[in-house]
């Protein structure tokens, strides 16, 4: 390997946004992945009413050969099934074995990782969410713009704009569709009733959504196929920057290894990575000089533990997710209009409430229902399935889903773990929700449904359903960033204490997590981690 | 899968016409048979109560409208039910039904509530229709172990 090369570990979104910034500042760098390839998405002229017609098996497409997507009433999962082509995201790896209680984990061994599965929702923290962070908000704010450049971010100069300061200057916001705008509409009526007695605001989201072309990746044009991935590269995932990362030299992806542990002196160099190939092979010994290990707070834990295994380290307390909780509503205005399948699919409004009484804020994302499947919700009418067909029909435009997001903060009692189970290996993933979460959900929750009767919109009670601990995919807070220093904690420049070299850019470093989506922090936070290692 | 294999009512001929396409059958045949065997819908119901469901079913759309009422109720997890769902899936993912089924039945909110009514009520006769034959056949699965023809 050539002298000063950096080994990043994981091509999720922090790897990538890591990658760039080093390539960037001209270091070399040689990214170790398992790396199951996400097959694109093709056809990128094609609106979905289109390109479900031009399918050879469009029940293949859209359901899946085994019916991976269709929901069933024994089904107790979440309102939709996961579309079968994005199936591969979340594709477990032999030998990579794990257990949980109290939380459902989701990894990834894909080209991309988790995000690859990202609605595009980029919410920067605010200077008071990143207290706990032992470096100047300031360095995280270049580091959201430098990001928000690479991928670009839209939405709009609006009240969200108090809370999101980053990017200060975002592409013009997707075309918003009917419902959304009638929302919007209802809002500008009520904003001061809603500010003064709800503390709440609300926008256009802020989406790694191109509205304008970049490159390879061409402008949103709503084709309405978000849910089987885009196109166009409109929305940003990170296989995309890892192609912009293949095009730099300087930079080699060695995709197909599991990275199974460090080897590190006693005085803390690391010096060996263990490899193993994944399609079979003999393990293999790899001499490094800086490692920064990015490849999600789950899988980096798993190394971590691996390679502290003889020294007593089995445990990383503070695991953090957000709870989240999926709110589904009607607008009666909009009830017999239809829907507009050519539209963004995923969130378009995202809102911010100030719960008062020592609980942290809620974040709130608003999506209108157009294209994802209608059988999932059409079944939970109550009545036969034919009338319910009818009325689903004139209900389609008015229905939407407002996903609620409730903040963590790390405790002993949550924590990833390495345990020995029949002779093998496993983690261990354990969650304890926070002791208050009885009364702050439900407290929260009629705060949302408050909001959605000023915008003219109601939401059954007994329709809300609170995802498992894991299923918002906002893992964090296992090898976090301290400025007190600690064994297993990171210092400002991301570097694990008490090693010289071995650096982590990803959920792990987070030392509290806020109600919104971390995918823009993490790729800001291994940015500026890429910077200090670059320059 | 064999068609003797298959659920013995109602055919999916008939679902898919009951619930509005015709013409649609033919082509989501491979892909139904695919998925029933792969949900596990292509057995006959172990349960007595199904197979009395599956029996008032079969007697065409008057039998199917009552067994699905019935089936919303009181077995809204039973192989019926699963296999209506199927059904409704398959016609979504249909080019031409999907379209159909992407437009709205009424004009605007006021024409929705109506037909929402409508919906309501019409749901309560089938369901009340529903209970006494659904109490002979159910008996008499029960009885005869469904060896009953």
């Amino acid at each position: 390997m050539t002298v000063g090369t950096v080994v990043i570990v994981g091509s999720g979104a922090s790897g990538v946004a890591l990658a760039l910034s080093l390539l960037e500042r001209g270091r070399k760098v040689l990214m170790l992945d398992v790396g199951r390839e996400v097959v694109r998405a093709d056809h990128p002229d094609l609106a979905f009413p289109a390109w479900r017609r031009s399918l050879a098996d469009p029940a293949e497409t859209l359901l899946g050969r085994s019916g991976e997507a269709l929901v069933l009433p024994d089904h107790d999962g979440e309102y939709y099934g996961f579309p079968p082509a994005k199936k591969i995201i979340f594709e477990g790896l032999e030998g990579f074995d794990w257990v949980a209680d109290g939380f459902a984990p989701l990894l990834s061994f894909a080209r991309g990782g988790l995000a690859e599965a990202w609605t595009g929702g980029s919410y920067a923290f605010t200077p008071e969410e990143l207290e706990g962070f032992p470096f100047p908000a300031d360095e995280m704010g270049e580091a959201y713009e430098a990001v928000a450049s690479e991928i670009g971010i839209s939405g709009a100069e609006d009240d969200l704009s108090e809370v999101f300061p980053h990017p200060a200057h975002p592409l013009p916001p997707v075309e918003a569709d009917a419902h959304t705008t009638r929302l919007l509409a209802r809002y500008d009526l009520a904003r001061e009733t809603l500010r003064r007695k709800e503390s709440c605001v609300l926008g256009r989201a802020r989406l790694a959504v191109l509205t304008r072309d970049r490159g390879e990746r061409k402008a949103c044009t709503r084709l309405g196929r978000c849910l089987w991935g885009c196109p166009r590269g409109a929305l940003y995932t990170p296989s995309w920057g890892l192609a912009r990362c293949q095009e730099r030299d300087g930079f080699t992806y060695r995709p197909g290894i599991r990275v199974l542990r460090i080897e590190a002196t006693d005085g803390g160099d690391v010096r060996r990575l263990h490899l193993r190939p994944v399609d079979g092979g003999a393990d293999e010994v790899l001499e490094v000089e800086t490692v920064v290990l990015a490849a999600g707070t789950l899988a980096t834990a798993d190394i971590v533990l691996r390679s502290l295994a003889g020294v007593g380290v089995d445990r990383l307390p503070g695991l953090m997710d957000n709870r989240q909780v999926l709110v589904p509503f009607v607008s009666p205005g909009r009830l017999g209009k239809g829907f507009e399948p050519e539209s963004y699919q995923y969130h378009q409004l995202a809102m911010v409430i100030e719960p008062g009484g020592g609980a942290r804020q809620i974040h709130a994302l608003i999506t209108t229902l157009k294209t994802a499947m209608i059988h999932p919700v059409v079944q939970s009418l109550p009545i036969g399935l034919k009338g319910a067909l009818r009325l689903f029909r004139d209900l389609h435009g008015a229905l939407g889903l407002v996903n609620v997001n409730f903040a963590d903060e790390r405790r002993d009692e949550s924590f990833v773990a390495l345990e020995d189970l029949g002779g093998t290996a496993t983690l261990r993933v354990h969650y304890e929700p926070p002791p208050l979460e009885r009364t702050r959900l439900p407290a929260g929750l009629r705060r949302v449904r408050r909001v959605l009767r000023r915008l003219g919109a109601f939401a059954p009670r007994s329709m809300a359903h609170v995802r498992p601990m894991g299923a918002s995919v906002h893992y964090a807070g296992t090898l976090p960033y301290s400025a007190n220093g600690g064994d297993l904690t990171l210092d400002a420049a991301g570097r694990l204490r008490p090693f010289r070299n071995l650096y982590v850019a990803d959920g792990s470093a987070l030392p509290s997590l806020p109600s919104k989506n971390l995918t823009y922090t993490l790729m800001a936070n291994a940015w500026r981690v890429g910077r200090l290692l670059g320059d | 899968m064999n068609a003797e294999h298959l659920p013995p009512a109602p055919s999916l001929d008939m679902m898919t016409s009951w619930l509005g396409f015709p013409d649609t059958a033919p082509r989501l045949r491979e892909a139904y048979e695919r998925l029933a065997r792969a949900r596990g819908l292509e057995a006959r119901p172990p349960r007595s109560l199904d197979r009395a469901l599956d029996r008032l079913a079969s007697w065409g759309r008057p039998g199917l409208a009552l067994a699905d009422a019935f089936a919303a109720r009181f077995r809204k997890r039973g192989p019926l039910r699963r296999r209506l769902i199927l059904v409704l899936a398959l016609l979504e993912a249909d080019p031409d039904a999907g379209e159909v089924l992407d437009t709205p039945l009424s004009r605007g909110p006021a024409g929705a509530v109506f037909r929402g009514v409508i919906e309501a009520v019409g749901h309560v006769l089938l369901l009340l229709a529903s209970i006494p034959p659904m109490a002979v056949l159910a008996g008499w699965e029960s009885a005869t172990g469904g060896r009953g023809g």
